[in-house]
């Protein structure tokens, strides 16, 4: 019996209850976790498997494309399963690791597997949609304890997540309706624009686009860091995978390239929305979030130039993004962790206490706005040439709104830098904060804020004052491995080059 | 002992309009009253009536499994409800920080009657204007108006058993045109799965919520 890319699914399936079962100890956890989606990437890369298999009668197949996403979401997750218990790792044994992440992280990557590797697009996205389901859980995290403080473990976000994703869900499946009717009958071209607008839709759904982009900002504040980061980092990828699938098995879908020029609309609305929103935010969680949302509509943008180069470029934007949201969702992680807040009026001093924190934190998000010098200008650069050789303004745009993001993050190194914790925040902003079971008793947001905007600067927990030398370790090694991105594009250029040939729907820039 | 086919025959008058209505009215009370005893038991009703609507276009035995599935979800979210006690109203010792009910609707009965009211008129509307082809003309008024009530309650409320209602009623309008589309029983396996899914993510969502408030109690 020819297994196909079972192997793929299979592994992290059958290990998330074990892991589940090993919540309690994180180090054992993380780094089963973190093994098995190595071992499994390994397996992706050196068994055959390009037989297909057939589960209830769909065909499952890996084609070089989607081994090299698969692989690249394994070993995306291994990285995070780990910074996930390196950030766990309490500065005192009172607070409790949420590891609720890593379980369902890896039922998310078996199901996502799946999806990359199903022919049928209809299952594809009964999958994906399982998928998004399991991660509300991912998002929630552990039960919140009665005594926690504001801002982590609401349930707003896991309910948007839940709420829109599930929109996608009908935009799918009659997508996938007219593609059989389509099937039966070849020459009825009216089928195109209701099927393009539908995926549109569900795709727009999915990624977070705007406008349906009201479960990024809440994810980003109320879950995990980790969190926002794997479901970014991994569920984008094989999304953007199924989008180009389609239209090389579907080429009536882009013969009178509706499709592109939605996908360049839609980026570059993404784009602009993205860059003024980081523009003005008062916190990380927000920042990341609408710099993230910048970074989609470049890369919509990068897809929309139909081009070969353009797929090649959003691929390598792909790979410095989840890099970026590795490096930026780890700082974020610490320092909610290690500063109890990540609002802007609560950081003084910092930047002092916690540099390579702070330096990581502030090049994930830099990276994230393609600031020069960074993963993420390398493979934006390509990007704004070839719009700009299709609309100037569209260019133009595109650049501002990075510049519209890494304003954003200048902010944010000045509230690093500042020497003492505001004392009366913006009025109305909700601090993140995110310490359990250390809040002291207050009926006073404010006060509960002041309390916490001071634990850096005061000698009340004199072990928080330094950054611990393992995370600030890793942190350096991801900021390193940013920088170098940004300065050697090419060494990731070899296996996107050679995934992208396959699709050859894709001519010369328009 | 009857054979399914002669319960649904016997009960075919309920398979058109009496069952559209019956939606109507289920589907109303999930809007209208806080009470989750009401809300779970016009739920449960609706998951009956749109399987007796779907052994119009689906085999009998494949409509009773949909129910089936949806009394399942029932299930889960009564469970769940008992559990968190939702929708109680909470004694002086024990204030909230909303006023009374506005953890369910933060908005009053006469809004939610006009809502329900304008969601029944666009259904009629969009039915006329964009008939669905592939069902007959009542069971597309169900589908636009189960689908547009489960969109109004994810608007109206934050609150995940309430929310959650709405996106169960919403999937249970889709699934009620689709069925026309897509008989395959790998297809229906996996909707129901995702349905289930759901259900239990709304069961977290709602346990969590129920510790958030209480957090808040008591600070």
């Amino acid at each position: 019996m020819m297994a196909g890319p079972l192997p793929l699914i299979i592994p992290p399936l059958a290990m998330a209850p074990i892991v589940y079962f090993l919540r309690r100890w994180p180090t054992a956890a993380s780094l089963s976790a973190s093994v098995t989606a190595l071992v499994t990437a390994g397996l992706c890369l050196r068994l055959p498997l390009d037989d297909p298999a057939y589960v209830l009668g769909r065909e499952l197949a890996l084609d070089h494309p989607s081994r090299m996403v698969v692989v690249f979401i394994l070993v995306m997750a291994a990285i995070l399963f780990l910074c996930a218990w390196f950030t766990s790792r309490s500065p005192s044994l009172r607070q409790a690791p949420d590891t609720a992440f890593v379980p369902f992280g890896l039922a998310i990557l078996g199901l996502l597997s799946g999806a990359a590797t199903m022919r049928l697009f209809l299952f594809a996205a009964l999958l994906l949609e399982i998928a998004a389901i399991v991660a509300v859980f991912a998002i929630q995290g552990d039960q919140p304890s009665p005594e926690r403080v504001e801002g982590q473990g609401s349930s707003r976000a896991g309910l948007r997540y839940l709420v829109m994703t599930a929109l996608a869900l009908p935009c799918f499946l009659i997508a996938a309706w007219l593609f059989e009717l389509h099937a039966r009958n070849p020459h009825n071209v009216a089928l195109a624009e209701p099927a393009v607008t539908l995926l549109a839709l569900g795709f727009a759904i999915l990624l977070g686009a705007v406008p349906f982009q009201v479960w990024l900002p809440a994810m980003a504040v109320e879950a995990p860091p980790m969190v926002t980061a794997f479901l970014l980092g991994t569920v984008n990828p094989v999304l953007l995978l199924l989008l180009t699938s389609l239209f090389q098995r579907h080429p009536w879908l882009i013969a009178d390239n509706q499709a592109f020029q939605l996908l360049t609309v839609g980026g570059l609305l993404t784009a602009l929305v993205g860059g003024l929103l980081a523009l003005g935010q008062q916190d990380f969680g927000r920042l990341l979030a609408y710099a993230a949302l910048s970074d989609l509509g470049c890369l919509l943008l990068g897809l929309g130039t139909a081009s070969i180069e353009g797929l090649t470029a959003t691929a390598l934007q792909l790979v410095n993004r989840s890099l970026a949201l590795v490096l930026a969702s780890m700082g974020l992680a610490i320092l909610r962790r290690y500063a109890s807040s990540d609002a802007f009026a609560d950081l003084g001093n910092v930047a002092q206490r916690m540099p390579l924190v702070s330096a990581g934190l502030l090049a994930g998000l830099l990276s994230l706005a393609g600031f020069p010098l960074t993963g993420g200008f390398a493979s934006r650069w390509p990007i704004y040439r070839l719009v700009y050789q299709e609309n100037h303004l569209y260019a133009i745009a595109l650049f501002l709104s990075g510049g519209a993001a890494a304003l954003g993050c200048w902010r944010g190194l000045l509230a690093l830098l500042r020497s003492e914790a505001t004392k009366n925040p913006v009025p109305g902003k909700q601090a993140t904060c995110c310490v359990k079971n250390e809040t002291p008793s207050t009926s006073s947001g404010q006060a509960l804020r002041s309390t916490q905007g001071d634990k850096l600067g005061s000698d009340a927990h004199p072990e928080l004052e330094r950054e611990p030398i393992a995370t600030a370790a890793v942190m350096l090694i991801l900021t390193l491995l940013c920088l170098a991105l940004g300065l050697f594009p090419q060494l990731f250029l070899p296996p996107i080059l050679k995934s992208v040939e396959g699709f050859t729907f894709l001519g010369s820039p328009r | 002992m009857p054979t399914l086919s002669e319960v649904i025959a016997r009960l075919s008058f309920l398979t058109a309009s009496p069952a559209v209505a019956g939606l109507v009215v289920t589907a109303s009370l999930i809007i209208v009253v806080r009470d989750w005893r009401v809300s779970l038991a016009a739920l449960l009703t609706q998951y009956l009536l749109v399987g007796f609507l779907l052994t119009r276009l689906i085999t009998p035995e494949v409509a009773m499994v949909k129910t089936l599935v949806g009394a399942l979800i029932c299930l889960i979210l009564y469970l769940t409800a008992r559990r968190v006690h939702w929708g109680r109203r909470r004694s002086k010792d024990e204030p909230s920080p909303l006023p009374a009910g506005w953890e369910v609707f933060p908005v009053g009965l006469p809004f939610r009657l006009l809502a329900v009211v304008l969601t029944g008129l666009m259904a009629s509307s969009l039915l006329n204007s964009y008939p669905l082809s592939e069902v007959p003309r009542d069971i597309g008024f169900a589908c636009y108006w189960l689908a547009l009530i489960g969109l109004l309650a994810m608007i109206l409320t934050a609150e995940p058993l309430k929310a959650g209602l709405g996106l169960l009623t919403f999937m249970a309008g889709f699934e009620l045109f689709y069925a026309a589309l897509e008989s395959s029983l790998s297809v229906v396996g996996f909707l129901g799965i995702v349905n289930l899914f759901m259900a239990l993510a709304i069961a977290y969502l709602a346990s969590a919520r129920e510790v958030e408030l209480v957090g808040e109690q008591r600070q």
